[in-house]
């Protein structure tokens, strides 16, 4: 406080030395004794006038940029001095006392403003414009991993996971379990003998039995290695390997997204990325990149493509997928949990490879039954939303009959904020059997 | 009388010729736009930044290229240079050291409130111009004309500080944000053009209606002057809606390809997801706007008057103004409401932002002054009532209506769901609070703000008998029939309202539509009803201009002053938005101020704008009052020639 | 009698339409009655407020008693 009126009487010394002058000669200098004792006493209530005036501009001036919150006792401030002189200064009174009051309906909002919490919004993520054309196989093949896991060196990090999402379903390290889809370790030579499948059709897509025969009309089957890994991303149900397929499809149907549609989009730049990475890791020659560029061209049609302006470095390894911010529907999907769950309510979540969620119903049954109670994970739950929460972040904690341990990947409780995990739990827990699904929130 | 004839011919053709030739250049430059002539590189590349930065683009090749437009997912051909690509140096954010995003939001902010006091006037004056032709009675027709004169009078001084900062925006834009005006006006250069060309009609327009008020207030002169007042607002209203498509591409681009390269259909830049309700919501909050600053001139005249006389007149201009202004304040949440339907609809995510993410805080602030505007014109309403004889019989009633009003306020601004940190959420267990989440939810949000809208118009019924008695033989009648709609009416909104709770979201949200009539229903049959029984009634006694109470003309100016501020916040909100997007998803906002700053931040900021702006408008209207000495007085209130003394200190 | 059909409600607004036009003609001192007046006003304005929510939700084609048909 002092040291504001201190700061403020630096700042304007001049005016308050003329009005202190002005007062010594009202003093002296008038005749008559009333005038004298008006023009005095108008003249000390300027001088605080203007020292309030000062002290406001000069807590403006700090205040203003810095995270005090103070700026509305400038406001204040300035509020009480209006009155001040609206009450001695009768003949502007009526705009003194309106801008007094225009001043102090200002201060009360402000003052709300910054009363409330405060939200800051960061930076946006740098943007690292990402001109894969221009890479040698080397860099191609870092970025492709940063992709897939997230980071430079991460393949080797069990559950470590990037922008492409691939881990979730797919082992990459020979030997590593890979039920619900194909380990791609040694993709390039088995492409080979993939090609010459009788089921894969080389040439002939009509014969095919699977839901898509072909990428778009007009696109024939891969001929190359190259190509079969690029239809496999750009048209996963073109062809499904043995035991892959959707439950009850019959191997006809694929569980595997559409690699350059939503959620996932990658760009063809990415998608290049990805699969240099692929030949590098095994030492193999990769295709250059326009030819791999070529290959999704034969693929993906011109319009389908996802725009470059998307080629923004993917999050950092330990980036979330969620924060809670999206509705639920948008975290189901990020999360992938569509592809192995059933969700109603949730369009597209129909998988089959996890038990179906209705876990209003469900949970209270699992937490009643006998299996739960020895399990050899340790399920710890006593409610529902904690069953369903343990359930999300410790998967091996109690396995639902019928269905494989070590499906779900285990890395939920990283990959999403708390405020995600609650609202899927706040979702998943009103789901119950035969009722309609609750509001998307 | 041939003479008189003549000259009224004359002035037919004059205004028939001045219409054509404010509208011949729009009338040229159509065909050339719809044959895509002004396409920004059909003659090459523009000579602006833009070539310099992207000079090595440009001349890519010869073939037509075809580009997908991002909303409206047509083909084009590319025809425009793609959005340039800016880093945070020199060349594309020149700086001063100064925050430039403070400076450019100070501009345009000012520039804002200028640019929708210029265009709200007008309209004002149309309308009070109408109804004084309309008014049978001489003298109540000389006060409104001279009413709507002086409105003229004010907003004339404040159009050309509307385009002195128009002009201060521009050279903020050209020097602070170069690559970014560049292409804004590389996309809208024919809009830009025609912009300036309405511009030009407008000044044409509004000096002819001005310095013209004198020589044309007779018979059929009049009605040419009247109608000049139609062409000036029209001509407005497209200014205005021009302006408001820059904003709507920057939030909503469409008619460029992901590149943001114009693709040759200039209507599709124009006529982006966010356009039009953003036109209604502007267009509707100007009136309000308008009224509100209006109202608080009148009230500064009352408080300043010396006499009765002076008193009774800024009384009555007060109420008349404050009128307009809650006229539109009524539909202005409903079309807030359209609008952020069309921001969800267009991207749920930017929805999400503003009503339950980084912004919503400032939502909540944008709730409470909402609930402000109402309670203070509620309590104008109920001020005014003492200036009557007679309407002590409703004024024991207005202590039930503040009952209403609070707790509808209450629920109006409760929050839903908030942006929380992750201990936060833990000491609440969960998004929402558990006990005040249920009322936050919008169907119950909308029978607040129903509700309060409602009392609005009950209080304004109330106003307008409150010195009447109806004598209609079915006056008895009538009032139980009123009494028993209005009940119903809020049990109704109310029954919605919980009614919500138990259904499903997407049935849900269909339920703010029935609340949105029953509100309506109410404006309109019960004032219709209300003018019914009024007919011929009994009066119990003249208003009494002038007498109506201190405290009310301080409701006025808050009126006008929480307007302002509400406008700087939502202006502020619908900026932001975007967040580090100049151009949403098209071109990246590189500047080192592309974060959003604190709730706090941003409400000095406002406050700053709101207090700089009454500062100016006060010494335009002195301004106004200097004027006044030269005009000859002869309307019945006259605005007495007094010394503008008010301002000497100012 | 089916009340979420609006022709039932489009009776009850229709029968206090009329029940008003024929006091009106009849007996006017009657239509000033309170409880005449009460319950006329009452049967209109719950019918009015009926019809307003079933076809406002209609038009949205949503369903204003999905509550009371589940």
């Amino acid at each position: 406080m002092l040291e504001l009126v201190g700061s403020a009487i630096v700042l304007g010394w001049p005016v308050l030395v003329v009005l202190f002058c002005l007062l010594v000669y009202f003093q002296f200098g008038l005749k008559d004794p009333q005038v004298r004792q008006r023009a005095v006493f108008k003249t000390f209530i300027g001088i605080i006038a203007a020292l309030l005036a000062l002290m406001a501009i000069e807590n403006f001036k700090v205040s203003f940029f810095g995270n005090s919150r103070l700026v509305p006792v400038s406001l204040v401030l300035v509020t009480a001095l209006a009155f001040m002189m609206g009450i001695y200064f009768k003949n502007i009174g009526a705009l003194l006392k309106i801008g007094g009051f225009m001043f102090l309906v200002a201060a009360a909002l402000s003052g709300y403003g910054n009363w409330l919490p405060q939200v800051e919004g960061g930076f946006p993520p740098p943007e690292v414009k990402l001109d894969f054309s221009g890479m040698s196989p080397l860099q191609l093949a870092d970025e492709g991993e940063k992709i897939i896991f997230g980071g430079i060196g991460q393949s080797r990090v069990q559950g470590a996971i990037g922008k492409g999402q691939c881990p979730l379903c797919h082992g990459f390290n020979k030997g590593f379990l890979s039920e619900r889809a194909p380990n791609l370790f040694g993709i390039a030579d088995r492409s080979k003998e993939r090609l010459e499948d009788p089921r894969y059709s080389k040439g002939n897509p009509e014969a095919r039995d699977t839901v898509d025969k072909e990428a778009f009309p007009g696109a024939g089957t891969a001929e190359t290695v190259q190509e079969y890994i690029a239809e496999s991303h750009a048209c996963p149900s073109c062809f499904v390997v043995e035991e892959f397929g959707l439950k009850g499809s019959n191997d006809r149907e694929s569980q595997m997204p559409r690699i350059h549609k939503p959620p996932i989009s990658l760009t063809l730049g990415e998608l290049a990325a990805v699969d240099t990475w692929m030949y590098v890791r095994e030492g193999k020659e990769p295709p250059t990149f326009d030819e791999i560029l070529a290959s999704y061209e034969k693929f993906i049609p011109e319009a389908d493509r996802p725009k470059a302006a998307t080629d923004v470095e993917a999050p950092a390894a330990g980036g979330v997928l969620a924060t809670g911010e999206e509705p639920v529907n948008e975290i189901f999907t990020k999360g992938v949990c569509v592809t192995c769950h059933t969700i109603p309510g949730i369009e597209g979540a129909i998988g089959k490879i996890g038990p179906k969620l209705e876990e209003g119903t469900s949970a209270p049954r699992r937490l009643r039954s006998p299996e739960y109670k020895r399990s050899p994970g340790g399920g710890k739950a006593k409610s529902v939303r904690e069953y369903v929460t343990e359930s999300i972040l410790n998967p091996s904690a109690f396995v639902v009959p019928g269905f494989p341990d070590n499906q779900m990947p285990k890395e939920f409780g990283k990959l999403l904020d708390a405020g995600a995990v609650n609202k899927i739990v706040d979702y998943l827990s009103q789901l119950e059997e035969g009722k309609e699904p609750p509001p998307i929130t | 009388m041939g003479g008189q004839t003549r000259k009224k011919l004359m002035a037919i053709m004059a205004l028939s010729a001045m219409i054509g030739l404010l509208m011949f250049p729009i009338l040229v430059s159509i065909p050339a736009l719809a044959a895509g002539g002004g396409a920004p590189a059909a003659g090459g590349p523009p000579p602006d930044v833009l070539a310099e930065q992207e000079g090595d683009a440009v001349e890519e090749g010869q073939k037509v290229e075809m580009g997908r437009d991002v909303y409206y997912k047509t083909e084009g051909i590319v025809s425009g240079l793609p959005a340039p690509k800016t880093e945070d140096d020199l060349r594309s954010y020149p700086r001063y050291n100064f925050e430039s995003r403070v400076l450019l939001w100070f501009a345009n902010q000012q520039h804002l409130y200028y640019g929708s006091f210029v265009l709200a006037v007008p309209i004002f004056c149309m309308i009070i111009e109408f109804v004084g032709i309309m008014s049978k009675d001489k003298a109540m027709s000389k006060k409104y004309d001279q009413l709507a004169y002086d409105f003229i009078k004010i907003s004339i001084t404040a159009y050309s500080i509307t385009a002195i900062l128009g002009g201060i925006l521009i050279f903020t834009f050209l020097t602070l944000y170069p690559a970014f005006f560049g292409y804004l006006s590389s996309i809208f250069r024919p809009v830009m053009h025609i912009y300036a060309l309405l511009f030009v009609a407008e000044s044409g327009t509004i000096y002819i209606y001005y310095y013209g008020w004198d020589k044309m207030k007779e018979g059929l002169l009049k009605w040419i002057h009247l109608s000049m007042s139609v062409v000036l607002n029209v001509i407005g209203t497209t200014l205005m809606m021009l302006a408001n498509s820059w904003i709507g591409f920057m939030m909503s681009p469409a008619g460029v390809d992901e590149q943001g390269r114009y693709l040759g259909n200039i209507w599709h830049v124009l006529h982006t997801a966010l356009w039009n309700p953003l036109n209604v919501h502007r267009l509707l909050g100007n009136m309000a706007f308008g009224g509100g600053v209006v109202a608080a001139y009148a009230a500064y005249r009352f408080l300043s008057a010396k006499n009765d006389e002076e008193r009774a007149h800024y009384d009555w201009m007060g109420y008349v103004a404050m009128a307009i202004g809650v006229m539109f304040l009524i539909p202005l949440p409903f079309a807030g409401y359209w609008l952020m339907r069309e921001v969800y609809a267009y991207r749920q995510q930017m929805g999400i932002t503003l009503m339950g993410g980084l912004l919503a805080w400032l939502f909540i602030i944008q709730a409470t002054m909402i609930g402000i505007l109402f309670l203070s014109s509620n309590y104008y309403l109920w001020q005014a009532l003492g200036r009557m004889r007679g309407a002590e019989k409703y004024q024991r009633y207005i202590k039930y209506l503040v009952f209403i009003l609070v707790v509808g306020f209450l629920v109006f601004i409760t929050p839903h769901t908030i942006v929380m940190t992750p201990t936060e959420l833990k000491a609440m267990g969960g998004q929402q609070h558990p006990v005040l989440g249920a009322y936050g939810v919008m169907s119950a949000k909308n029978g607040g703000i129903n509700v309060i809208i409602t009392t609005t118009v009950l209080s304004f019924i109330w106003y307008m008998r409150g010195n009447k008695v109806p004598i209609v033989p079915w006056a008895k009648f009538g009032d139980i029939f009123m009494g028993c709609f209005f009940g119903l009416a809020y049990l109704n909104i109310i029954w919605l309202a919980i009614y919500g709770y138990y259904i499903p979201a997407n049935v849900r949200v269909g339920l703010s539509v029935p609340q949105v009539v029953t509100t309506l229903s109410c404006l309109f049959f019960m004032t219709a009803l209300n003018l019914t029984m009024l007919k011929g009634a009994k009066m119990s006694g003249p208003i009494e201009w002038g007498k109506i109470s201190v405290r009310s003309q301080y409701a006025l100016i808050m009126l006008a002053t929480a307007f302002t501020w509400m406008m700087g916040l939502m202006g502020y909100i619908r900026s932001s938005v975007r967040l580090f997007w100049h151009v949403n998803e098209i071109m990246r906002d590189n500047s080192p101020w592309a974060y959003t700053h604190t709730t706090g931040f941003a409400a000095n900021m406002i406050s700053f704008n709101v207090l700089f702006f009454w500062f100016t408008i006060l010494f335009v209207f002195w301004l106004g009052t200097l004027g006044v000495k030269k005009v000859p007085v002869e309307a019945p209130a006259p605005v007495p020639g007094r010394v503008p003394q008010p301002a000497v200190g100012h | 009698m089916d009340v979420t059909n609006p022709n039932f409600w489009y009776a009850l607004m229709g029968l206090s339409v009329v029940l008003i036009v024929v006091i009106w003609k009849k007996n006017q001192a009657l239509l000033n009655n309170t409880y005449v007046a009460v319950t006329l006003s009452l049967l209109f304005a719950i019918a009015y407020f009926h019809l307003v929510n079933h076809y406002l939700m209609d038009n949205q084609g949503l369903d204003y008693w999905y509550l009371f048909r589940k």
